[in-house]
Order: C-alpha cells, then structure tokens, then sequence
C-alpha cells in the first residue's frame, strides 16, 4: 500500500470572504486578487494582505482576512513560522469578535502549517480546539466546509499514526460537510482529497469499499478538472485490480494516468505507476514491456528519492530554524531578565554596602571619641 | 534454533544466573550472533537488558538490539531503542557510549534520508560525522568505492573496537569492483566467520568477473545461504544479483525472485516512510525537552537571583537595625552619664559661698511659702529648677538657695530630690497599688527625668534599691499579714 503525500495545503483557507455589513468593494476586490496571486506568486499576496492592514479605520473582518492572507502567502513561501504568527494573530482577532467561522479557519491553518512541519503535538492541539468549537457552535450553511477541512486534517493525522480505523471516521464526517456545500470551490477540491485518503485507507482492510471511494473521488477530480487527484484515483483504482489479478484493466487505467501525473509533474505518482506496470506486464509475460518500465521505474523512484529526501531535509531544516527562532527569543528575553536581575543586584549592594558602611563608621567614630 | 534459544533464556531466568561471568558470555555470544543470525542477537541481548542492573550493561545491550533492529530493517524498533540509549547514556557519559550512539544515529539517519545536522539540539553535526565507518557505507551505497576505501583506511587508524567486523566486507567489495581481485580475495577470506556477507561477497565478485573468467555460475555461492539472510540490505542485493542473473537466461526463475524483491521493496519503502514520521516526532519531542529543560534552567537562575536580592535586602535591614540600636544605646549611655555628672555637680556644696543677709521677715515669709510648696506636692513637677522656685516665690535664687542650705540642711537638688523620694516611700507604704508599679513608672511619677537617675537618689536617701525597698515593703505587709 502506498499513500502519497497530501496536498491539501493551500487549499484549505485561502478564501477570506468579509462579513461586514458596510460594502468596502476596494478591499473585497484587493482581497479577491490577492487570491489570485496565492500559487502563482505568494510574495504578491503578503503584499496585498499588509497593503490592506495599513488602512485607516478597518474593520475587524477585514484584518481577519488580510492576516490569514498574509498566513497563506507565507505558507506558499515555505515560512511556517510567519505564517504560523499571522495565523495566531487572525485567531486571536477572531475570538475577541466572535467570528466562529474565522476561528475554526485559522485553528484548521495553525494546524496544517504544524502538520507540514511534522510537529504533531502541537497540531493535535489546534486541531483539536477547532473540533470542539466546530460542534458547539453553528455555523451557516455555507461555512460547513470548514469543519470537513478539520476534519480532513484530523483523519489525515489518524491515518499517518497508522490508525485508520479514527482516520475513515473523520474522513466520512469532512466528505459530509464537503457535499453540503457542493458549490463552494475549496469545499469540493477537498472532497476529492477525502474521498482519495479515504480509499487509501481501505486499501488493506476492505478492496471494495476503497474501490467505492477511490470512484468517487475519480467522479468529483473529473468533475472539478483536478488533474493531481484524478490522477491520484487510477492509481488507486488500478492498484485493487492488480490485487484482484485483472492487469490488462490495471495496465490500461494506469496508462490512462500516466500523462496525468507527467503534466501535474508528480514524480511520485510517476514512479508509482512504472512499477505497476512493471509488476502487470510480468504477470501478463510481457517481459520487454516488463524490462522498460522497471527501468523507467528505477529512473523515477531514484529521482523521486532524491527529491524525496531533499524535501524532508527541507521541511526539517524549517521546522529547526523555527525552534531555533523559538529559543533565540526566549534566551534574549532571559538574558535581559537576568542582566537586569544581576544588575539589580550587583547595584543594590553596592548601595546599601555604601550606606551601610558610612553608618557604621559613623557611629564607631562618636563611640571612639566619647571614649577617648 | 528459536526454541532452543527461548528454552535456553527461560533456563537463565528459572535459575537466576545473572552473575557478571554469566551476563558477559552471553554479552559476547549476542555480539558474536549479530552478523550471523540477527534476530537471535537481538533476542539475547533483549534479556540481558531486561535482567542487567547495572546501566552501562544495559546500554551495550541496548546498542545490540538497536544494530539487530536496523539490520533487520526493523526501524522503529531501533529508533525507540536508540533514543532510551540517548538518555541512559546521559547518565553515564562515557565516550565511548557516545561514539557509539552517534555511530547509530549516522545509521540511522542515512537509512531513513536525513541529514545529520538536522539533529539540531538533540546532537552536535561536528561529533557525529567522525565515525569513517558510517562514511565508508555512505560511499559504498553511492558506488564510490575509491571513496570507500579511503574511509575504511581513516576508520582503522581510528582504532575503535565497534563495527569492525564487517570493514573487510566493504574492502572485497570495493576492491571488486575496482578490478583489484586479488585485494578483495584477501579481505574476503577475513569475514569466513558470518556465513551471509561471506558468500554474497564471494558471488558478487564472481559476477564482477570479465566474460572469461564466467564460466562458474555465481549463483552457486548463494545457496548456502538462499533463503537465511535477516539483514534486509544483503537480502535486496542479493535479489539484485539474482534477478541481473536471471534477466537474460531464465525468465521463470526472473519471474519468481521478482515476486520476491517487489514485496520487500514496497514494505522496506513502507517501512522507512513510517519509520521516518516517528523519528522526525521523536526528535521533535527531544528538541522540545531540550528546549524545555533549557527555559526551566534560566528560570531557575532567575529565581536564584531574585531570591539573593530578596536575601540582600533582608540582610541590609537586620544590618541597620544592629546599627540603629547600637547608636541609641550608645545616645542613651551619653545622656545617662551627662544626667549622672550633672546631679553629682549639682549635690556639690559650693564652698566659696559667703553668707548673706537676709530680712528675718522675707525668712519668715519664704519658709511659709516652702511649707505650702511641699504641702502642694509641687516637687513632683519634673521641670522644676531653682530659678523657677525662686520665680514662684516672687524671690531671687540666692535668697532662696541660701534659706534651703540653712533651715533645710541640704542644698536644692537634695532638698527637692529627698521631697520626691519621701513622697514615693509614702505612697509605697500607704498604697499598695505602687507596689506593682514599675520603678520607671514611680521615677516618672515622682518628677525624675530617668530611671537611673531615680535609682541612684533613693539609694543615697534609703540605703537601698527602689527594687529591694520594694521587696522589704512587700515581705513586712505579708508578715502582717
């Protein structure tokens, strides 16, 4: 069984729809297009996103969406600690007024940045905390995708502890919330992710049901042109008719996804789908089809690791300048506090050495001279 | 050989034969089994840590089991065993336990594709990239034999006792592959010992042969060991040279060691990615309880420094106040000793007085008017002087002085100073009230300005001490009683 990585990350919370009752069309269009710029040049969107917090006089709702911008954009860049601290900034702002559904957003955003860090203590908490707020308050019809986006998030960290049992219950309760609002784009974007994660998840336990789920979210990628996942969906699909020994279907939904993966350049998929192929055409004693694609296979999954290990290094390079940014402040706020302790210190007893001194002195010298 | 091994196991615990003899040959007998049979290994140094009270036994049995566990490609296992090795070894701190850990940790970190200095917090970059060992792997697995070589030869001049065993391995291969067959022949004869590497090496060589030289089939060296090897590297190679064998001969045969290699790859790949997710949160975790343990620290420091400016602070007080009552028994002592010299001038009869006349009327009046004063009780008044009696009596002080030191016998201080004793004897006497009074109460009462003052006047005019005085009133009344 093999379970690619999830993209769901961008996804997730970009749009920063306004609640306010006062129509600022200026800042809903400079908030639209910085969406825009969100995958082609995430720079753009940090940009817009403090552009529109330095006006005069803006409304709370506005600043929400202008830092979970700024969060998305450096997500985008790869700096979770930024957009972790943007994150945490549109929350806070969220509570203080009371807006459910832009708390549930950044909690989720907090704890997909963690997620990608491999933190997973602290996005269990955020996660967690977006759960509970999520069922005791309700939300309108049309922000339930957010809690199908925790949700999601949840049983992606269920199925990557290897316990997918809790993993399929979440993803059936993000699937629901996703198919309440079959009109919002991110909601449905992400009902392919489910379906896809679902699937993966049934792929040792029951062949059938992943099947079912793997259809599903071949059905909703099709439907909403997302080639990655379609993509994502043959492989799974060819991958339980290999186990049922149909290769020739196998082979051909595999050469179906093949270009797929190319053009969304998923090496992983890629490689995925060579030795597939290797292992059909065996099956199948075509052995010079055999030979090609395992050396195709060889190519893609040594370039893959490569890539595979520099991404890893990558991620854990950020998640240690992270901590290491973490300590740096605390070592400085500590060593102010304790230069200033010791400097107090150091200082009073100087002081009071001083006076005491003199006071001493003072009264030996009266009680010398009485004597004498 | 498994039931053997757990009777065997059993037996030791039934028996309870954990002296040090003991555990030391099975120490050696799991290390002698580790390239040989290592899921044995691993089992036999398992119980030597379970039964092993002493740390640092426990930490080298820790080591074999991690080593079993990675050769096995069993990595969770050996990442949860390196990290208590990790912190049973901050105990003890001995070198060599931390050459070792780090030796693993390099290990460990290549298997699973992540770079050492990502350890950050957990160990230092610099400490772990001396072991040549773990480099010479590194080189070999990127078929730089050269390379390999080199770092072999920097690892014996190391002169480290761990992970020797196998170096000849990687120099016949490396040599192998560099053509040098007769090096590579010498080195192999080395390893005869651990059955697995020893014919892998001797078939890989033999493929390694030119055209001519490839008249004995290579595949002749794996069957003793077939289908035996545990360590899951040797057990791909091996499938490799089988499949490279078998690719252009025998497709069945190709067919069949590929149903083999495909699952262990996948579960290997499987595996590691997993592997890779637990070791990633566990050095998570670390990092958090270094950088913990680092806060709690500084805490700690600041806590230490503000309680020694509380102390100081403290010390200064009861510093100043040793000062404070220092100066005011000496201000006390001052005073006492400027009233003392003032009543002893004052008791002085001034002998160079001349006698004065004075009318027999103005004598007549002013004793009449002295009379009235003491019957007044007028004496009592603490601030009273001479010249302010003399005032009251509308006469001047030499008048007056001069009728006290005649009629009266004594001069003024005595006069008034016996009046004030008297009055307090009498009140003594008659009230038993001033019994239970303090004698700086009577002094105050009886018009004197200090306790000491009181004390030394009515010793001179009763003999004895207000405390005494008191006594002796006090023992008559309960006679009388």
């Amino acid at each position: 069984m093999k379970a690619f990585r999830i993209y769901i990350l961008m996804i997730l919370s970009v749009y920063a729809s306004s609640l306010s009752a006062q129509d600022n069309k200026e800042i809903d269009s400079l908030i639209g297009s910085a969406n825009t710029f969100l995958f082609k040049n995430p720079q753009k969107t940090i940009d817009i996103g403090k552009d529109i917090l330095k006006k005069k006089n803006l409304e709370p709702s506005y600043k929400i969406s202008s830092y979970i911008l700024i969060s998305n954009g450096y997500s985008g860049l790869n700096d979770f600690q930024k957009s972790i601290e943007f994150a945490l900034k549109a929350n806070e702002l969220s509570e203080q007024t009371k807006d459910n559904a832009n708390q549930i957003r950044t909690l989720g955003l907090i704890g997909n940045q963690y997620i990608r860090i491999e933190m997973r203590d602290e996005a269990w908490q955020y996660l967690d905390k977006a759960d509970k707020l999520s069922q005791t308050v309700s939300l309108p019809e049309s922000k339930k995708y957010l809690i199908g986006n925790i949700n999601l998030l949840k049983g992606f960290l269920y199925k990557r502890s290897l316990d997918c049992g809790y993993a399929i219950k979440h993803f059936n309760k993000a699937i629901a919330e996703f198919k309440k609002n079959k009109d919002n784009g991110f909601a449905v974007a992400n009902l392919g992710q489910a379906y896809n994660q679902k699937a993966y998840c049934y792929l040792s336990i029951n062949k059938d049901s992943a099947q079912v789920s793997f259809e599903n979210g071949l059905a909703d990628a099709r439907k909403n042109g997302a080639k990655s996942l379609e993509c994502n969906a043959l492989i799974g699909l060819s991958e339980i008719k290999h186990a049922r020994k149909d290769f020739t279907t196998s082979n051909e939904t595999l050469l179906s996804a093949l270009p797929l993966s190319k053009e969304t350049q998923q090496i992983e998929m890629e490689s995925r789908i060579y030795k597939l192929l290797a292992e059909n055409f065996i099956e199948l004693n075509d052995f010079e089809n055999h030979l090609k694609y395992q050396k195709l296979f060889d190519s893609a999954q040594s370039k893959f690791v490569l890539e595979d290990v520099k991404s890893v290094n990558e991620l854990l390079k950020k998640r240690n300048e992270f901590k290491q940014r973490i300590d740096e402040t605390e070592q400085r706020k500590y060593t102010i506090i304790i230069c200033a302790l010791l400097g107090v210190f150091i200082l009073s007893s100087l002081i009071l050495a001083y006076f005491l001194v003199r006071k001493s002195k003072k009264i030996n010298k009266i009680v010398s001279n009485k004597i004498s | 050989m498994k039931l053997i091994l757990v009777l065997f196991l059993a037996f030791c615990s039934l028996i309870k034969a954990q002296n040090s003899r003991d555990a030391e040959t099975l120490f050696l007998e799991s290390k002698d089994l580790l390239y040989k049979k290592p899921s044995e290994s691993g089992v036999i140094a398992e119980f030597l840590f379970k039964n092993s009270s002493d740390d640092d036994n426990k930490l080298k049995a820790l080591f074999l089991v991690t080593e079993s566990s990675l050769l096995r490609g069993d990595y969770n296992t050996a990442i949860e065993k390196l990290f208590q090795c990790i912190e049973l070894s901050k105990k003890s701190n001995r070198p060599d336990n931390e050459f070792q850990i780090n030796y693993l940790l390099a290990r460990l970190c290549n298997e699973l594709g992540i770079k050492l200095s990502q350890l950050y917090l957990i160990r230092n970059e610099k400490e772990i990239e001396q072991n040549y060992y773990e480099k010479a792997i590194k080189s070999y697995s990127n078929s730089d034999w050269n390379q390999t070589i080199k770092n072999l030869k920097l690892f014996q001049k190391q002169k480290i006792k761990y992970a020797t065993e196998l170096s000849n391995f990687y120099y016949a291969l490396s040599y192998a592959n560099l053509g040098k067959l007769d090096s590579a022949k010498y080195f192999i004869k080395k390893i005869e010992q651990y059955p697995s590497y020893y014919f892998y090496a001797k078939a890989k060589i033999q493929s390694l042969k030119t055209e001519s030289d490839k008249n004995i089939d290579y595949l002749e060296f794996l069957k003793p060991i077939d289908k035996n090897v545990q360590d899951i590297w040797l057990k791909d190679e091996i499938y490799k040279l089988e499949l490279q064998k078998f690719k252009l001969k025998d497709r069945e045969k190709y067919r069949e060691f590929y149903q083999l290699q495909t699952p262990l790859q996948d579960s290997l790949s499987s595996v590691k990615e997993n592997a890779r997710i637990s070791f990633l949160s566990k050095i998570n975790q670390q990092q958090d309880e270094v950088l913990k343990s680092k806060s709690e620290q500084e805490k700690r420091i600041t806590y230490w420094i503000a309680t020694a400016i509380l102390l100081l602070f403290v010390i200064a007080y009861f510093i100043n106040r040793r000062l404070n009552h220092k100066q005011k028994n000496h201000e006390k002592a001052t005073e006492e000793a400027k009233e003392r010299e003032k009543f002893i001038a004052e008791n002085k009869v001034p002998e160079s007085a001349g006698k004065i006349v004075i009318p027999d009327k103005t004598i007549g009046f002013l004793l009449e008017k002295l009379e009235k004063f003491e019957a007044d009780e007028d004496f009592l008044d603490s601030d009273i002087s001479l010249n302010l009696l003399a005032e009251n009596l509308n006469t001047n002080t030499k008048y007056l002085s001069e009728i006290i030191n005649t009629y009266k016998n004594k001069n003024f201080h005595s006069y008034i100073n016996e009046l004030r004793i008297n009055y307090i004897i009498n009140k003594l006497k008659n009230n038993p009230v001033y019994l239970k009074y303090k004698v700086s109460h009577l002094a105050e009462e009886a018009g004197f300005s200090s306790h000491s003052l009181f004390s030394t006047v009515f010793k001179q005019v009763t003999g004895h001490s207000p405390a005494s005085f008191i006594k002796i009133i006090k023992s008559e009344l309960d006679e009388s009683i």
